[in-house]
């Protein structure tokens, strides 16, 4: 099949927007309370040296994705073990992103609806979008963007009205454990599952620097992020920010703007489904690619809608109410550890030592590993 | 056919799949409820609901905008809520609600957060609702008056409460978001309009009537209009409104439109000893001088000034100190002020915070500034 590529500009966009996803609905606020854009801040440096070692892996085998790279530092039989495992993950995220969306418009919107519908629904535009292939994700990404970010902007400023600036004292109020806490927290969802990206990073092309990157879209979504997070408690406080399970949904619902702009909180409903749209089909996309590498399938595009059915049946298996899901949460940040961290150090470690083997073995040989020592 | 032609065939099909939702409710299938009162009945100790909706059987365009009451009773507000549904026919819907009326009795008898529950937890209701006190023996009472410039006595009640911080500064709207935070905030109690009947040209109609004053989530007392206005004035939320002072011999003869109002509030701690201060800086039209038309000057004008800052700040005092003495509950947020400025003092004072309130040495300075006469020199 034909190499998709996407520009740094497209790559950016669609990593902001998966970000951005789910964790605005749910992640971003912690029970730091108004402490959370601290939270915020520190997850964000936690991050960005593990991003970065995504960007390094990247960097080392250019034009390949995770499952490639795998098969190549460790071998035949390794690298399998490591596809399943990262299929796995994928495949599970997708299942939890879908979930978690139905579940938000099942609480919000559309109460008496059964979640499966709305599931199915969702799961036809990704995998249609999954189909369209990375390069129109990518170019969705660019035009979509810019809408969730004006909403928020739109909002805040909407909303100017109604805050209340003593809402963010005291700073740092909560012990410093609970601040890191709840910034371990957003580190493994969302900023960690970036990870997933290295699945689908041979569509990235060579001249483009990945760690370029990886650390200008962090930077953007912890921006975005800031901005939701100053909303929801400069207009709500803390007490109604911990106690909703949507904050960004309520702090919209509130906004009155002489009694004219109001009850616009469809808005940011539109702004999680086109954000987590993306999450989702990442994720698919990750998981087909690495299914399709596993059994030796010609093309991913073929087994996206039966992996999308799948995902789905997943989501609805997954849990049993609303509640379970967020305190799937706490679950999720010790669950995630093996493929967010332990995997992609073990795979960049032993990816360095081949690079140097292979270099020491070729000479001047091989321009692979003499463009990684200029970058690196 | 050709490829696009079935493609064309699959998407109209797929429209009468996709289109609509499940659990459709159009308008034709529901009951706008505008208002809720909340009683309970004395027998069983049950909740009795009080909703007044607005009447779709008459046509609205030729008859005008009416309300209806309706009445149901149910061991919890939920509930009573869905008991309504046995004695009308289509389910309520609380999008459109602007207000909730609470009993005195259940106000004092039980823990108000209770009552704030359900109406955040469900997705139907705003979040923006006005949170009221009834002082009359029930709440549904309310629902009975006559309103006098909107149909629905709910949105009159919302409209008088939301324009009173503008006009007369006695009483504030307390939205159910802002009332469960003032609930779960530190150093800090609530503190919730009143309304009660009048008579208005042998009619009985709503009227405001200052705010009620809650301690650990239950309501302990009533400030009257005439004290809760200079409660607005501690916690800067004094919109317009009128002064009244005594001045040149004779008693209550000048009037002062209030027109801006800014108060800031600071602490200080000394020898186990908290002394808040509370100033305000108003600017104010003198709007009436009732005595014989004679041209005001300057002298005059700062003698005013000078009368109404020691009038202000008489009265913020006494009315901070009746809230010390009779509840000793802190709805002024002074507690809340040293938590968010000084937490490691709030940490030693807070678990006998209520002691410290009612000993809590305030000193409230006032400036006025009269920024004219109005229309008459």
């Amino acid at each position: 099949m034909p190499k998709e590529t996407v520009s740094l500009r497209q790559a950016a966009c669609t990593f902001v927007m998966f970000l951005f996803g789910s964790s605005v609905i749910m992640g971003v606020n912690s029970e730091a309370g108004q402490d959370s854009w601290i939270s915020l801040l520190l997850a964000m440096l936690m991050a960005l040296p593990i991003i970065l070692i995504y960007a390094r892996i990247m960097r080392l085998y250019p034009e390949m994705d995770l499952f490639e790279i795998v098969e190549k530092v460790i071998g035949k039989i390794g690298g399998k073990i490591v596809t399943i495992l990262m299929i796995w993950y994928a495949l599970h995220l997708c299942a939890l992103v879908i979930r978690d969306f139905s579940e938000f418009i099942k609480v919000t919107v559309l109460t008496e609806t059964p979640q499966l519908n709305i599931m199915l629904i969702l799961i036809l535009v990704v995998v249609y979008m999954s189909k369209s292939g990375i390069e129109t994700m990518g170019k969705w990404s660019v035009i979509i963007l810019p809408v969730i970010t004006l909403v928020v902007i739109f909002t805040m400023i909407l909303g100017l009205e109604r805050i209340d600036p003593t809402n963010l004292l005291p700073i740092m109020g909560h012990s410093l454990g609970t601040i890191a806490g709840g910034a371990y927290k957003i580190f493994a969802f969302p900023f960690a599952e970036t990870v997933v990206f290295l699945c689908l990073a041979g569509s990235l092309r060579k001249k483009d620097s990945p760690y370029k990157l990886f650390t200008v879209a962090t930077l953007i979504a912890t921006v975005i992020f800031l901005l939701v997070i100053m909303r929801n408690l400069l207009l709500l406080g803390p007490a109604v920010t911990n106690a909703k399970y949507y904050p960004s949904y309520t702090a919209v619902r509130i906004i009155n703007v002489g009694d004219f702009l109001v009850r616009i909180e469809g808005s940011t409903a539109l702004n999680f489904i086109l954000a987590g749209v993306i999450k989702t089909t990442v994720c698919l996309v990750a998981a087909s690619k690495g299914i399709t590498r596993l059994f030796g399938l010609c093309n991913y595009k073929h087994i996206v809608f039966p992996l999308g059915l799948l995902a789905v049946a997943l989501g609805t298996l997954l849990y049993e109410n609303i509640k379970e899901a967020f305190d799937f949460l706490e679950i999720y940040q010790i669950y995630a550890i093996p493929f967010q961290i332990i995997i992609p150090v073990f795979i960049w470690i032993l990816a360095e030592i081949k690079v140097r083997q292979d270099k020491a073995a070729n000479g001047s040989h091989s321009p692979d590993s003499a463009q990684t020592d200029a970058a690196g | 056919m050709n490829k696009k032609g079935k493609c064309f065939i699959i998407v109209l099909l797929m429209l009468f799949l996709l289109c609509g939702c499940q659990g459709y409710r159009g308008l034709d299938e529901m009951v706008i409820v505008t208002g809720i009162a909340i009683d309970k009945t004395p027998e069983n100790d049950n909740y009795r609901l009080t909703f007044e909706i607005v009447d779709l059987t008459v046509p609205v365009k030729e008859m005008g905008l009416k309300g209806q009451v309706i009445e149901s009773e149910g061991k919890t507000l939920f509930d009573a809520v869905r008991n309504a549904k046995k004695r009308i026919t289509k389910k309520l819907y609380f999008g459109q609600a602007q207000i909730i009326i609470v009993s005195q009795e259940i106000a004092r008898n039980e823990d108000v957060g209770i009552i704030i529950d359900w109406f955040l937890r469900d997705v139907e209701c705003r979040e923006t609702m006005c949170f009221i006190i009834s002082q009359e023996e029930t709440a549904r009472e309310m629902f009975e008056i006559e309103a006098l410039t909107h149909p629905l006595v709910s949105t009159e009640i919302n409209n008088i409460l939301e324009l009173d911080q503008e006009v007369t500064s006695t009483t504030l709207c307390v939205e159910l978001y802002k009332a469960f935070g003032g609930l779960h905030s530190e150093g800090e109690e609530l503190a919730l309009p009143v309304i009660h009947k009048a008579i208005n040209n042998g009619k009985t109609v709503g009227e405001t009537n200052g705010m009620a004053v809650f301690k650990d989530n239950k309501l302990v007392g009533f400030l009257p209009p005439n004290e809760s206005k200079y409660y607005l004035f501690a916690i800067d939320e004094v919109k317009g409104g009128i002064l009244t002072l005594s001045a040149f011999g004779e008693e209550h003869n000048i009037s002062l439109e209030i027109f801006e109002n800014k108060t800031g509030a600071s602490f200080d701690y000394k020898d186990g000893k908290v002394k808040v201060t509370v100033k305000t800086d108003t600017t104010v039209y003198l709007g009436e001088v009732m005595r014989p038309y004679a041209p005001m000057d300057e002298k005059e004008i700062n003698e005013l000034e000078d009368i109404a800052k020691s009038e202000l700040k008489k009265n913020i005092s006494n009315s901070i100190k009746k809230v010390q003495s009779e509840f000793g509950a802190d709805i002024y947020g002074f507690g809340n002020m040293i938590y968010k400025k000084d937490i490691k003092l709030w940490k030693q004072l807070a678990e006998n915070w209520e002691e410290h309130f009612r000993t809590l040495e305030v000193e409230v300075e006032s400036e006025i500034e009269i920024a004219n006469t109005a229309s008459l020199k």
